[in-house]
């Protein structure tokens, strides 16, 4: 291609550069191959893990004799030394006679002080023994008695407590009668209701005398009048009488007017409302007796009214034709100024009354009621008023009439009163107590006092009761006590018996110092041997123990060896291993095996029959096997880092170079070590995983390696 | 002769159309369809998939991303790669200059990588240098960012891509700029043009179809910025320089590929939209593929 | 007049110059990564560890940069081309990945942009929409789909499931469309008076022609396949597949300097096949500059 032409020089290079790639590619696979740790492998096996274990000892005596005597005698002379070969006979050590006399005589005064100190004490005992006897019968007797009186005080408390409380329970039972709410209320209710009606009536009666009086003062009036009239002369009334009678009320006045200049409105007003008094009085009686507190008072401001109203106008009428200066004159003087002052008393106090009598609203309206009633039958009384209205001050007959009115008025209203009485006295009669339960409260009072004593009463009695009870409890005890202690063990008995005792022992102690005296003090070996250890010396005293240890020369022997810890493992009790010693194997049985202060054990094994003499060194050999194991490894692969154990397994892998194999690091649990192999947990190997046993270069996690035959190991 | 040439045409084509229906157009299908079908169980969902696409806030991230990416740097390196071929264009002992601009496209984008750790950690080379320099002038504090982790690795995204392409950029440009036919300069020079004004009128829409080609590869490299994002940051890094293809890879990893394949037919039909811009947009002043 | 002829040229010279500035400056910031990754490569690994220490935590100070290594150590690049075959695996697979894709390419995008762009026929608008939206749509959005295809095709997990699609992809055909698009249509015409049949005229004058235009596609695409790390990461599961974009990815930063070395030798043949390319890379968009 044309284009190549020129550029020669970059095709070169290019191609070059292949090249040298391509060589480069070849030497670094070889310098590569040839770094790689090389190693050979092995698969775990299944295997019994055998060991062998060696243990050196030495022959040692198995027995050692002593020769002892008895201690603290002086020693004279000692004829032998360790590693002595004794006869039987042969003398070890001899004893100081001065010395060993002197204890003779020691001991024979011990013995005698001994046998005086026994006889006293025997003549003692006997003496409080009697003591002893006298004691415990009186402590008895104070107990029985002691029971016998706390048993009494118990009982007395426990009847007073019953007592007390029968007695309380019984006064519970016996409650004073009481009304209950309701029975009071009712109680209540009525008195308050009767007083209520007495206070009515009594008012009604007063109201009633009121009127009474008043009309009794009407009727002095009207008789006053007719006097003064039958006095003044009748015909002038008749005449007078007879034409004022004719015309209506209007025409009464006018009439009124006509005859008497200033008469007019007051006749025909005065007689209506003279008239009007009655009714009204008669009304308001009516009403009044409907409501008697309200309207006792209206009554009167409206009479009062009426009065004032009918005197007002008929003031000078009345005047004059009363002509009794005084007796209307009084009147009016009475009135008028009262009028408008009893207008003001009539109103207000009934405006007052109204208010202060608040309990009854209608009262103003009662009284306007009344007041309106009576203006509006003013007008209609009016009509029958001419019969009175006409000439009526001066006619005799009018006043008559009159007077036979108010009387019989005043006669009704005395009947009334009379009636009101009455009742008024019967009501006083059938009077209703007013309920009184202060009494009922007070006994109430007392017996909840007396229960609540009594009640106290029962509780101390019957605390009074439980501590009787206690106290009695606690006398015994401690009765009990004394009595108990009385019959304890006699000491002096048993010092009794240990001084015999010891009365013995002085004496075969003394026998033996005889006996030793008698042998002159010479120690002697009673059987062949050969000394281990010599524990006298010239001039001090014989120890407790052994004087001299000894021990057989050639029988009794034992093969004394230390095992370690870690070997303990494989040698047990009745382990049979061969045992070397000088030119002779024999095999030979655990016999003992004893933990020493460091772990390792102290291993003794009896010697066969003429095996060795004392001293002797000699090799224990014992060869074990293990359990099978399913996977164990060559003991050179497994390598230890920080007091863990670690293999290395060949894993293969995927790398850019295509397949190729690695070692991984894998931390493994030892589950026994054998002489060559190492017996691991069945997990740490997969099936068919290669172990890494040796390796051209130290090994770390994740190398990548490469097999070698392991024909060149 | 037309029917002779036609399936002269067709045989030309064949090779490359049978493999790239093969490797291409079929696995769009498929993606297509999956974009349909859920990841797993392939049951017909619809238009779910896209719904999900659309208001997943990943994909908004990384379109968004993306998009931003493809902006900032298109005009960026465009006009970068012009103004210096205008440069070197003057003066043809300048060419020297543009071996060393296309140095960079041959390093290898892991190189890259290891080079951008050592330059723009948050201890590196780049902070250390500026950083002297900026202190003399009291503004020692102004490089300490570590820049990727912060926005400031998308701008560190933008030089890398700019320092990358630059080279072939300018030599595109250069192309372009030396076959402007002389003629047609000295003849509008005369005509008393200006420089300036030559350049303008004569030279830059003689250049247009230069920008097409530059525009359409600048912008296939865009998308490679993904490698050395991928290679440096990893699956999820800092969100400005989170892209399209991160999500794409993601969302492979988690195997849910009904988002992928509606994306994916989302992303083509974006970059068909604009495709047929670019070609409308040239077509009008060359004619296109004949 | 004089005077003006010298200026005009000083002041060209003056312009050039003046212009000359901020292109060297922005040169060489351009320039700058690519710089570090070379003094990186040869640094050594203390050195290393101290300079980037302040990344992985200590606070305080700033990454600091020498330019020049105090000790360089070229260590890192005899780590990387000697001992590590792992490079070179994914690099084999790379080269063969995008030489296979660039060969299909030529043979498959071609012809296709020279059909579409020469010829007019049934759909031609809308097959060619539907290139260009396949060209811009990214990987992801039918990466899954195509995971599928694959499978049903059983080519997953093989360098066949990066190739095939790569090798159909329809970015080739536009690039290359557009070159074609600039050959005058007189010639063909000229050609087919001269009864030359269409394979012919693709042959012999449509392909040296836009000679420049395939190059300057090629050279993207393997700079675009070079690089690709989403598709293999999706279809390709076995490590010893992957193509060399991927080992980068995997070293840590903290192991820097064999990053950094890495990053130098992969470097390397794109660096190639630029500066193969470069020319053709103008040339090829100055052909489609020109027309269409």
């Amino acid at each position: 291609m044309s284009f190549l032409a020129g550029k020669r020089k970059i095709v070169a290079a290019l191609a070059g550069l292949l090249c040298f790639m391509l060589l480069c590619t070849l030497i670094s696979k070889s310098v590569y191959g040839s770094q790689l740790p090389q190693i050979t492998v092995a698969e775990a096996q299944k295997r019994v893990l055998g060991r062998s274990i060696q243990v050196d000892g030495a022959v040692a005596q198995s027995r050692e004799y002593a020769v002892s005597t008895l201690p603290s005698i002086r020693v004279d002379t000692v004829e032998v030394g360790k590693g002595d070969v004794v006869e039987e006979g042969t003398l070890l050590f001899s004893l100081n006679m001065q010395d060993l006399k002197e204890q003779i005589a020691a001991q024979e005064l011990a013995v005698k002080k001994l046998e005086v100190q026994i006889a006293t004490l025997q003549h003692n005992q006997s003496l409080a023994d009697q003591d002893a006897v006298k004691n415990t019968d009186r402590l008895l007797e104070d107990y029985m008695d002691a029971a016998a009186e706390n048993a009494a005080a118990v009982d007395r408390a426990r009847i007073r407590e019953e007592e007390a409380d029968a007695d309380y329970k019984k006064h519970m039972e016996d409650a004073p009668g009481m009304t209950d709410e309701e029975g009071r209320r009712q109680a209540r209710d009525a008195y308050n209701a009767w007083v209520e009606r007495g206070k009515k009536l009594q008012a009604e009666a007063d109201r009633l005398t009121r009127a009474l009086s008043e009309a009794e003062g009407q009727v002095e009036e009207a008789r006053r009048a007719l006097e003064a009239a039958q006095g003044a002369g009748g015909q002038y009334f008749a005449v007078q009488r007879m034409g004022g009678m004719e015309p209506e009320a209007e025409g009464e006045l006018s009439d009124g007017e006509e005859t008497g200049g200033g008469m007019e409105v007051s006749n025909g007003a005065d007689l209506p409302e003279n008239a009007e008094p009655t009714e009204r009085v008669e009304q308001a009686g009516t009403v009044g007796a409907s409501d008697s507190a309200g309207l006792t008072e209206v009554p009167e401001p409206s009479e009062d009214i009426e009065r004032t109203e009918a005197t007002e106008p008929s003031g000078s009428a009345e005047r004059t034709e009363a002509a009794e200066p005084s007796g209307s004159a009084e009147r009016t003087e009475a009135t008028e100024p009262s009028g408008s002052a009893d207008r003001t008393e009539a109103t207000e106090p009934s405006g007052s009354t109204d208010q202060t009598e608040a309990a009854e609203s209608p009262d103003g309206s009662d009284q306007t009621e009344a007041a309106e009633p009576s203006e509006e039958e003013a007008p209609t009384e009016s009509p029958e008023a001419p019969d009175a209205s006409d000439g009526t001050d001066t006619d005799p007959e009018v006043l008559r009439k009159r007077l036979q009115e108010a009387e019989a008025r005043r006669d009704a209203l005395a009947a009334e009163l009379a009636d009101i009485q009455d009742k008024l006295q019967k009501h006083q009669a059938d009077s209703v107590e007013e309920p009184d339960f202060s009494a009922e409260d007070m006994e109430q009072k007392n017996w909840e006092a007396q229960g609540e004593t009594l009640r106290r009463n029962a509780e101390s009695a019957g605390w009074a009761y439980e501590d009787a009870l206690r106290q009695k409890e606690e006398a015994l005890k401690e009765a009990q006590r004394k009595v108990d202690d009385s019959t304890e063990p006699q000491t002096l008995q048993d010092t009794l018996a240990l001084n015999q005792l010891e009365l013995a022992w002085l004496r075969e102690v003394l026998a033996g110092y005889r006996k030793l005296e008698g042998e002159e003090g010479k120690i002697t070996a009673p059987q062949k041997g050969v000394v281990t250890d010599i524990r006298v010396s010239a001039g001090s005293d014989t120890p407790d123990g052994a004087a001299v240890v000894y021990a057989d020369q050639e029988e009794n022997l034992e093969f004394r060896m230390i095992v370690s810890k870690e070997d303990k493992k494989y040698i047990n009790l009745g382990s049979i291993g061969s045992l070397q010693i000088g030119g002779r194997k024999e095999d030979c049985a655990v016999e003992y095996m004893e933990q020493q202060a460091d772990g390792s054990f102290l291993t003794l094994l009896s010697l066969p029959e003429g095996m060795g003499s004392m001293g002797e060194s000699g090799t224990f050999a014992l060869s074990w096997q293990s359990q099978s194991y399913p996977c164990c490894v060559l003991a050179t692969a497994v390598h230890e880092e920080n007091h863990r154990k670690y293999i290395y397994v060949v894993r293969r892998q995927q790398g850019i170079l295509g397949e190729e194999l690695a070692a991984e690091k894998r931390f493994v649990t030892v589950l026994e070590e054998g002489d060559t192999y190492v017996a691991l947990e069945a997990r740490a190997l997969q099936e068919g995983e290669e172990v890494i046993l040796t390796s051209t270069k130290t090994l770390s996690d994740g190398d990548i390696v490469r097999y070698r035959l392991s024909g060149t190991e | 002769m037309k029917k002779k040439r036609n399936r002269a045409a067709w045989l030309f084509l064949a090779p490359s159309l049978g493999g790239v229906l093969i490797f291409y157009l079929i696995p769009f299908g498929d993606v297509v369809r999956r974009s349909f079908l859920t990841a797993v169980t392939g049951e017909w969902k619809g238009l779910d998939n896209y719904k999900t696409v659309f208001q997943n806030e990943a994909f908004l991230l990384a379109a968004k991303n993306t998009a931003r990416f493809a902006i900032c740097c298109l005009p960026l390196l465009i006009g970068a790669g012009l103004l210096l071929a205008v440069l070197i264009a003057g003066h043809r002992r300048l060419k020297i200059f543009l071996s060393a601009y296309l140095l960079p496209m041959a390093i290898p984008s892991a190189t890259v990588v290891l080079v951008w750790n050592m330059l723009f950690d948050r201890w590196g080379l780049f902070n250390g240098f500026c950083g002297r320099i900026a202190a003399l002038a009291g503004w020692g504090h102004a490089f300490e960012t570590d820049y990727m982790e912060t926005g400031a690795a998308f701008w560190v995204l933008i030089v890398s891509y700019i320092w990358k392409n630059l080279g072939y950029t300018v030599t595109l440009w250069l192309a372009g700029l030396l076959s402007v036919p002389e003629q047609l300069k000295e003849a509008a020079a005369v005509d008393g043009a200006g420089r300036g004004q030559i350049f303008i009128k004569i030279v830059m829409p003689q250049l247009l179809p230069n920008l097409y080609t530059i525009t359409v590869l600048s912008f296939i490299n865009s998308f490679k910025v993904f490698r050395e994002a991928y290679l440096v940051a990893g699956s999820y890094p800092h969100e400005s320089i989170y892209m399209l293809q991160h999500l794409f890879n993601n969302w492979f990893v988690d195997l849910s590929l009904d988002k992928m394949a509606a994306a994916a037919v989302v992303t083509g039909a974006v970059m068909i939209g604009a495709i047929l811009l670019l070609q409308y947009l040239w077509e009008r002043d060359e004619g296109g593929p004949e | 007049m004089k005077k003006l002829w010298i200026s005009k040229r000083t002041a060209k010279r003056i312009r050039g110059i003046l212009a000359a500035c901020p292109l060297a400056i922005l040169a060489v910031i351009v320039c700058l990564p690519a710089a570090l990754l070379l003094s990186g490569s040869i640094t050594g690994e203390y050195e290393m560890h101290m300079l980037l220490s302040p990344l992985f935590g200590e606070e305080g100070s700033f990454v600091d940069w020498t330019w020049i290594p105090v000790f360089p150590d070229f260590s890192q690049f005899g780590k990387l081309l000697f001992a590590s075959p792992q490079f070179f695996v994914l690099f084999w697979n790379s080269v063969k990945m995008v030489g296979m894709i660039l060969a299909g390419q030529l043979f498959v995008a071609v012809p296709a942009a020279w059909a579409f762009s020469r010829y007019r026929f049934w759909m031609k608008k809308t097959l060619f929409l539907i290139y260009m939206i396949l060209m811009l749509l990214p990987f992801q959005v039918m990466m899954l789909s195509q995971y599928l295809v694959l499978d049903r095709i059983e080519l997953l997990n093989t360098h066949w499931a990066i190739i095939l699609p790569a090798v159909f992809s329809t970015f080739p055909v536009f690039l290359v469309y557009r070159s074609f698009c600039g050959i005058p249509e007189s010639l063909l015409e000229a050609a087919r008076m001269d009864g030359a049949g269409e394979w012919y005229i693709f042959f012999r004058i449509g392909l040296p022609i836009g000679e420049g235009g395939i190059l300057s596609a090629l050279v993207l695409d393997f700079l675009e396949c070079w690089n690709l790390i989403e598709q293999p990461l999706a279809f390709l599961k076995d490590k010893s597949l992957w193509p060399l974009s991927l080992y980068l990815p995997n070293i840590g930063i903290d192991q820097a300097g064999f990053a950094m070395a890495a990053s130098v030798i992969t470097l390397l043949p794109a660096l190639c096949v630029f500066w193969f390319g470069q020319d053709y890379l103008e040339q090829g968009i100055a052909a489609s500059g020109t027309k269409g």
